[in-house]
């Protein structure tokens, strides 16, 4: 069943191909129907491959020796297949009704497409090099999704998004060429490829490259100093906010973290040294930093926007931690995060969608009109802030858990850091919250009903899926033990 | 023997309890079935008490109830109270059908009269500290429904007022007794005296007793904690007036006997406390009765006044020196004016129930035409007033001769105190006899201004009222024999031995003497002169000075409470302000509309070539310098191998 894997990266690609063809691309009826069918497909050929088949590696490409393209499935690829897998779809029918506002279907969905082979590739990379190679692509492929409206706006948030992803994949090479110098060079491996019997200036020239690498893929995760581009890519349609940043592209640079230090460095070289605390030090500055600039912004997608990055460097904090437990967390969080993450940005993109607000002191009373939207809204808060038993909650308690176990003085100050953000969390969705049921003037808004045909459903489904993941959470962290060791 | 003696203890306590709810259900069906089961439970409970008062003293401790413990104890004083209490519940609950025939809310009143008693027992039988408060509580909000029973807007201030003192008095109560087993360890009143005799921390001691002085000061009356009995008692019904006045104040009388005898035996200062507040009370209660023109507001006063005749008494018990008179006067007294004002306040009843106002000028003559009643109420009055032959004679004599006998024992300007003290003693039993004077000629001698239907005492009423008539003049003539034989009873239980008095010796008789002229001299002068208008014969109606409770007391609450307001707002608005400079920090020049940043040559395709300002304006620069940079550091780390 591997050519599965092969696949799913390339059968979304050449459905996007198809989307040149005229008599598809100019009926709207058959254009949807012909994206969802395309994701759908993928999607269940993902789940299919990842969770009920044997998957040995397979190498598709010999460059020299030792470098190579290696397809390979494991537990980690199955927590990010878990993510796309199921928000792939949901969002192409929430973005159903949702381009009819923005215009140029064609194109939006073929990169839509697109991204979706990409990030499938993300997945089953095998080596750094294939990683590399796939992440590269994901920068092209989301690049026309984020220009997508092609005015000034658009051309200036793609520019600083393309600028800051090439620099971060520049240093991302490092680790590449470092891998293979000093490591075996062979594919992932839970506790690195690198081996430990090294001499101490060049354990310390790994760690350094290592550093510089962890930044690198740290950019698509928004790591402080390189987040700016995420809030300012905010002017892209709202599935691509949603899904892309907030879910696909942000926790693939969360994911390549994870390969770069768990898979490939290993924790052994790293744990105890400014290999560690540098990254630590810039995540826990990231997770203060995000929450209380989200604050600080009226525009509503900005403000989830630098939540998000805020969140994100919980994952690259928990990763930092180098230990079994956090690892865990870190998937936990990428899990939890994805989808309540999404389910916010849903919400406020619906808003924009039908009336054309985006500030905050603009919504008030706006629940009145859109009560399923403004309920799943309110969960997804809830769950974000970490209410028990919500999944915020659960993993939130397991970064801190691993945190506690760690004990030094910088997990310790990453545990105020996140109380504190969890604090202002609150804050900044609460404020929402209370302008859309509290309006100034004490007026719920009345009238018709705004909700459109695809996005209602899809975002009370998404709000079961983040309440069973809270409800069942101790069957799920069973399945993330089994997975990841 | 089939039961154990000291089981009845407990069995006092929580039978009327017990019984409460039976009564309350029986007495909805029936009146008459309910009025028979609460004298039937009265009964029980006033034959338990007569037979533990004839044994010997025993106690029953119950080590693993309410974490403390609970432990009952009898003998002595605690036996006479307790006897005292039950016959006092007996006689006035055959009062209770006449005087609540056609009224509502009979039901409620029976059942919490019998968690009274429940209480009051307990507080009485106690053998700890913990088990007494328990009681007291107990005691006090049960009996905060009789006050509030009529429901009129007089009963409903006077019924929080009582709630109020009641609260405070047993939380300050409380407070002290966390202190004394903080210091002593224990509660248990057996150990007590030796405990606290062997304390070194006095000023420690002193300060719990006082906390509990506080709390029992409050139940008994005592100034300043006095301003809830004159409105409570006359609010309430007149069967739980006098129930009210004849020995819930005696609960209060008790727990100070306790403070007395087990924590501060011989202690001045406690002394000075208790002869001043005592002193105070005595003389305020007695002018108080005098300018009174409402009935039972004037009984009310009275009993404030006879409240601190007592307290002088325990202030010369305290002394813990020749206390055996003190101590002899204070049970005589305390019984005397229990069985009282048992009789008048019922007897103000039967009038109340006829005529429907506690107003005296309205009430003129009211009495004149019932002889039994006219009969009971003069025995009532007259031992009040300390006529001699009747109880109180008995019981102000011991008072009296007790004072006399410290200022033989004092020296100085102490004894220039204690005979000022006398003197207030005798111008109070002066007031005393003036003021029953003033109701007996008010009401039984003077004509009716309108012929109305006459007053007829029911036959529960007298039943209930007779005994303790007859008894006051019965055992005042032979004092020897009656109260020389309780004050032996109880001498040990306060530290004192027995005693004989010549009662009807010249100098016995001339302090009566002093005290009843003048009685009289303010009768016929004050009363008679300057009271009494005389065109239509009323007493006028006087107004007081100042109220303690609406002057002081109410606008010093409500002034803690503005004061604490304010500190907790001024407190809360800092966290406020704390807040709120955060937020404008924080949103210090937060841009209120998005202005995201424009690019217009990036991936645009043109025609003709377009010139783009600077090389620094072009993505190509920005990647090289970026290349260039990566470069660098390859190198270097190349290098560093």
């Amino acid at each position: 069943m591997e050519f599965l894997m092969l696949f799913a990266i390339l059968f979304p690609m050449a459905a996007a191909l198809g989307l040149c063809s005229r008599r598809i691309s100019g009926d709207l009826r058959l254009l949807h129907g012909y994206v969802f069918g395309a994701a759908l497909v993928n999607s269940l050929a993902l789940l299919y491959v990842t969770f009920f088949a044997r998957l040995e590696p397979v190498t598709l490409l010999h460059f020299t020796q030792g470098l190579d393209v290696t397809l390979a499935a494991d537990g980690l690829s199955r927590v990010f297949i878990l993510i796309i897998a199921v928000l792939w779809p949901l969002t192409t029918l929430y973005a159903f009704d949702y381009m009819k506002h923005e215009g140029g279907e064609p194109r939006f969905f073929a990169f839509f497409l697109l991204s979706y082979g990409v990030c499938s590739g993300i997945a089953f990379a095998g080596n750094m090099v294939t990683l590399y190679m796939f992440f590269e692509m994901l920068t092209l492929a989301t690049l026309p999704l984020v220009m997508h409206k092609m005015d000034d706006k658009a051309r200036f948030a793609g520019r600083r998004y393309l600028l800051y992803s090439m620099a971060g994949a520049a240093l991302g090479f490092i680790a590449i060429v470092f891998s293979y110098v000093y490591g075996s060079g062979g594919g992932f491996v839970l506790g690195g490829t690198m081996g430990t019997a090294f001499d101490a200036q060049t354990a310390n020239t790994l760690r350094v490259a290592f550093t510089l690498a962890f930044f690198g893929f740290g950019v698509k995760a928004a790591l402080f100093p390189m987040s700016l581009w995420l809030p300012t890519a905010s002017v892209a349609p709202t599935p691509v906010t949603a899904l892309l940043h907030a879910a696909a592209v942000v926790k693939a640079g969360a994911f390549a973290c994870i390969r770069l230090t768990y898979y490939t460095f290993g924790v052994e070289l790293l744990r105890g040294t400014f290999a560690q605390y540098i990254p630590m030090a810039a995540a826990i500055v990231t997770i203060a930093g995000g929450s209380l600039l989200a604050l600080r912004q009226n525009h509503l997608k900005r403000r989830l926007a630098w939540s998000t990055v805020s969140n994100l460097s919980y994952i690259l904090f928990s990763v930092t931690l180098m230990s079994n437990l956090a690892l865990k967390a870190a998937c936990m969080h990428m899990l939890a995060h994805a989808f309540i993450k999404i389910t916010l940005f849903f919400g406020v993109g619906c808003i924009l969608v039908t009336t054309e607000k985006e500030y905050l002191d603009e919504i008030g009373g706006l629940a009145g009109r859109l009560p399923v939207t403004f309920g799943c809204f309110t969960i997804a808060s809830a769950a974000l802030m970490g209410v028990p038993p919500l999944p915020g909650f659960f993993s939130k308690w397991i970064i801190g858990t691993a945190a506690g176990y760690d004990g030094g003085w910088l997990p310790i100050a990453g545990i105020a850091a996140l109380m504190f953000s969890a604090f202002l969390t609150a804050l900044y969705l609460m404020s929402i919250l209370s302008r859309a049921y509290f309006p100034a003037n004490g007026q719920i808004g009345r009238g018709e009903r705004l909700e459109l045909t695809w996005m209602a459903p899809v975002q009370v489904l998404l709000c079961v899926l983040i309440v069973c993941m809270g409800i069942f959470n101790q069957d799920l962290q069973s399945c993330l033990d089994l997975w990841l060791f | 023997m089939l039961m154990k003696t000291e089981y009845l203890l407990p069995l006092c306590v929580l039978l009327p309890m017990a019984a409460a709810p039976v009564v309350y259900s029986l007495r909805r069906r029936s009146a008459r079935l309910g009025d028979g089961a609460v004298t039937l439970v009265c009964l029980a409970v006033l034959a338990a008490a007569l037979y533990l008062a004839r044994m010997p003293a025993c106690r029953l401790a119950v080590p693993d109830l309410f974490l403390q413990g609970v432990s009952f104890a009898s003998g002595g004083v605690r036996s006479l109270f307790g006897l005292l209490c039950a016959f006092m519940f007996t006689m006035s609950s055959l009062a209770d059908p006449a005087y609540f025939r056609g009224e509502p809310r009979c039901a409620r009143y029976d059942a919490f009269l019998l968690l009274t008693l429940g209480g009051i027992l307990g507080v009485f039988y106690a053998g700890d500290l913990f088990t007494l408060y328990i009681c007291f509580e107990t005691m006090s909000l049960a009996s905060w429904v009789w006050v509030a029973h009529n429901e009129t807007e007089a009963a409903q201030k006077a019924a929080d007022t009582y709630l109020a003192m009641a609260m405070i008095g047993g939380l300050v109560m409380l407070y002290g007794l966390f202190r004394l087993q903080h210091m002593l360890g224990t509660l248990d009143l057996g150990a007590l005296p030796e405990l606290a005799a062997a304390c070194g921390d006095r000023q420690g001691l002193f300060l719990s007793a006082c906390c509990l002085l506080v709390g029992f000061g409050i139940k008994a009356g005592m100034y300043p904690f006095h301003v809830w009995l004159p409105k409570a008692h006359p609010a309430a019904p007149a069967p739980s007036s006098a129930l009210l006045s004849g020995i819930l104040t005696k609960s209060g009388v008790f727990g100070i006997l306790l403070i007395i005898t087990c924590l501060l035996w011989g202690d001045r200062r406690l002394s000075m406390i208790l002869l001043a507040l005592g002193t105070v009370t005595m003389v305020l209660g007695a002018v108080l009765a005098v300018f009174s023109v409402d009935l039972k507001r004037t009984l009310a006063c009275s009993s404030l006044s006879q409240i601190g005749f007592i307290l002088v008494g325990a202030a010369m018990l305290t002394t813990g020196e020749e206390t055996a008179l003190a101590a002899g006067g204070i049970v005589a007294h305390a019984l005397n004016h229990g069985l009282t004002k048992l009789v008048l306040f019922i007897a103000a009843g039967v009038l109340y129930k006829h005529k429907h106002t506690l107003d005296l000028n309205e009430l003129q003559g009211a009495g004149r035409s019932c002889l039994p009643l006219k009969i009971c109420f003069l025995l009532g009055a007259m031992s009040l007033a300390g006529v001699p032959g009747f109880g109180g004679y008995v019981s102000k004599t011991l008072l009296h001769e007790s004072i006399v006998e410290q200022i033989h024992l004092a020296s100085g300007s102490a004894a220039g105190l204690l005979e000022g003290v006398e003197w207030a003693f005798l111008i109070s039993g002066g007031l005393t006899a003036a003021y029953m004077t003033k109701l007996f000629v008010k009401l039984f001698v003077q004509k009716p201004r309108s012929a109305g239907h006459p007053v007829r005492i029911d036959k529960g009423s007298l039943t209930a009222i007779a005994p303790a008539a007859a008894a006051l003049l019965l055992m005042g003539l032979r004092p020897a024999q009656t109260y020389e034989k309780i004050a032996a009873f109880t001498a040990e239980s306060l530290r004192s031995a027995p005693f004989a008095v010549h009662y009807f010796s010249l100098e016995n008789l001339k302090g009566a003497a002093i005290s009843l002229t003048i009685g009289a001299l303010v009768y016929l002068l004050f009363v008679r002169g300057l009271l009494t208008d005389h065109r239509t014969g009323d007493y006028v109606r006087a107004t007081a000075l100042i109220d303690l409770e609406d002057d002081v007391y109410r606008p010093l609450l409500g002034l803690t409470a503005f004061a604490g307001a304010f500190a907790a707002r001024l407190a809360y608005s800092l966290t406020d302000l704390v807040v709120r400079l955060g937020a404008a920090l924080m949103n210090y020049k937060a841009p209120q509309r998005v202005k995201p940043g424009e690019d217009h040559h990036f991936g645009r395709y043109s025609k003709e070539y377009v010139r783009v300002g600077a090389i620094s304006q072009t993505l190509q620069f920005e990647l090289m310098l970026f290349g260039i940079g990566v470069v660098v550091t390859l190198v270097y780390l190349m290098f560093k191998l």
